[in-house]
């Protein structure tokens, strides 16, 4: 038999079988939503702010392996410093 | 890595014995069923044997009334409009159940969009359709109650006996869908008072590209597909010669194997369930609970705050093969209309997967998932926002 072939490619499952960034940040300055369990995925993300800057961003998700992916990508997620 | 199949209400394997059936009629017996010399003869008589046996597996009273078909969404589709051309002139009403299949839901709103209107019976939160409710829903312009054998999604086992005696009595035309169920519980065209069943091989051991359409004598039905002659101007377009020969084959040893499938697969499905259902908390079974109102290889199950895709990709990276309702990568994203017919939350119908045995699984591959996805859905819960 021919290797599996993946539903994903190679970065999107490393994402999402390797996740970075998940969880909450403590006492966050800000928190956002998004999303409707119900009716799709739902991603959660708080930050760190100083003096206008994001100094630590986490998430959480329900959702596919594309937005677990999405999510650890995303520049917030991704923003220390920004 | 083990490798677990829990997928058999999709596909399963093509049995030995059905290939070699089939195998003949690939490049040596390679005529055309409508062609009048040895070869074409050849050909006619392999399909009409395969004719025999699948009308002696479901009980028909001759092998004259079976169609077979390309798959079960062509029988569907002939099933519902067939006999909403064949009986336009008694009315424009039909009557089915909320969890029918999408080929026969689609085919029912193809007929809305033409002047016909369609009643949907509810169902039970176990996914139970009521025969009141068929009753109810009844009105004196219809001609067609279709309600499946077994849900496709959450293997509730449906009245169909009953419901077929209320046709009966009304005079109107009884189609039942017996996909799901059919190779694994009885089909009996008799007992069940259907004008017209439904069911394809592939789901029991049998190749894919072929469908069977049981139509009861008395049965009115206008073709839809439209050429030449073949089954009896039933169906058009050349048969599938190998594929039919193997869906004879394999309703034959359908017949002959099916308790021990049922059993086989019940036990399993007990063991998996009472497994599951100890190492995850927070863990729902979709249907009738494992016992004589559910199909006997299927779970459908919901675990809470875990969606079925991230779900399905796990299994399938530890050589797991479940299925899943709504993904982004499958066909649609919508939450299935089953679990949104028996009631269930939405969340939870994003979490859904559905775990079908097969004869090839053992007490190992059950303990290796019971085992293997509680970590997958500890995985989950654990990224997921509460």
């Amino acid at each position: 038999m021919s290797p599996a072939p993946a539903l994903y490619n190679p970065t999107v499952l490393d994402h999402f079988l390797n996740p970075r960034n998940v969880g909450d940040v403590p006492e966050p300055e800000a928190m956002g939503r998004a999303g409707e369990p119900a009716r799709g995925d739902t991603m959660r993300l708080s930050l760190r702010i100083r003096r206008g800057r994001i100094v630590d961003a986490r998430f959480r998700t329900f959702g596919c392996a594309a937005l677990e992916d999405y999510d650890n990508r995303h520049p917030a997620a991704r923003a220390p410093g920004r | 890595m083990r490798q677990v199949y829990l997928d058999h209400q999709s596909a399963t394997p093509v049995l030995p014995e059905v290939l070699e059936a089939m195998k003949p009629f690939f490049a040596g017996a390679y005529g055309n069923p409508s062609s009048l010399h040895r070869h074409g003869l050849l050909a006619r008589d392999a399909i009409a044997r395969a004719r025999e046996q699948v009308a002696a597996f479901i009980n028909a009273e001759s092998p004259d009334e079976i169609i077979f078909t390309s798959d079960g969404t062509e029988s569907a589709n002939l099933a519902v409009k067939g006999t909403a051309a064949a009986r336009r002139r008694d009315g424009n009403h039909l009557v089915i159940s909320a969890t029918e299949h999408p080929a026969v839901i689609a085919s029912a709103e193809f007929l809305e969009s033409r002047g016909f209107a369609c009643a949907r019976a509810p169902v039970d939160g176990r996914g139970l359709v009521d025969p009141g409710g068929i009753r109810a829903a009844i009105t004196d312009k219809t001609i067609l109650i279709a309600v499946h054998h077994v849900n496709h999604e959450i293997g509730a086992i449906q009245p169909v006996r009953e419901i077929g005696a209320l046709a009966r009595e009304r005079g109107i035309a009884f189609y039942v869908d017996a996909e799901a169920g059919a190779g694994w519980l009885p089909v009996d065209a008799r007992d069940w008072n259907a004008g017209l069943i439904s069911f394809s091989p592939h789901r029991f051991y049998g190749p894919k590209g072929v469908g069977v359409l049981y139509q009861n004598r008395r049965a009115r039905l206008e073709a839809i597909l439209h050429g030449g002659g073949q089954e009896n101007g039933r169906r058009a377009g050349v048969e599938n010669v190998p594929a039919i020969v193997g869906a004879g084959a394999a309703a034959e040893i359908a017949g002959r194997d099916l308790e021990r499938r049922r059993a086989h697969c019940a036990r399993l499905q007990r063991r998996l369930w009472d497994g599951l259902r100890a190492g995850i908390p927070r863990l729902k079974l979709n249907g009738p609970e494992p016992g004589p109102g559910r199909h006997p290889a299927t779970l459908n199950i919901s675990a809470e705050l875990t969606e079925g895709e991230a779900q399905l990709l796990l299994c399938d990276m530890r050589g797991i093969a479940v299925s899943g309702g709504s993904s982004c990568m499958s066909r649609s994203r919508n939450i299935s209309h089953v679990l949104a017919a028996i009631g269930l939350d939405p969340a939870l119908a994003r979490g859904n997967i559905v775990m079908s045995l097969g004869m090839d699984n053992t007490e190992e591959d059950v303990d290796y998932v019971i085992e293997t996805y509680p970590k997958i859905v500890a995985k989950l819960r654990a990224l997921s926002p509460s």
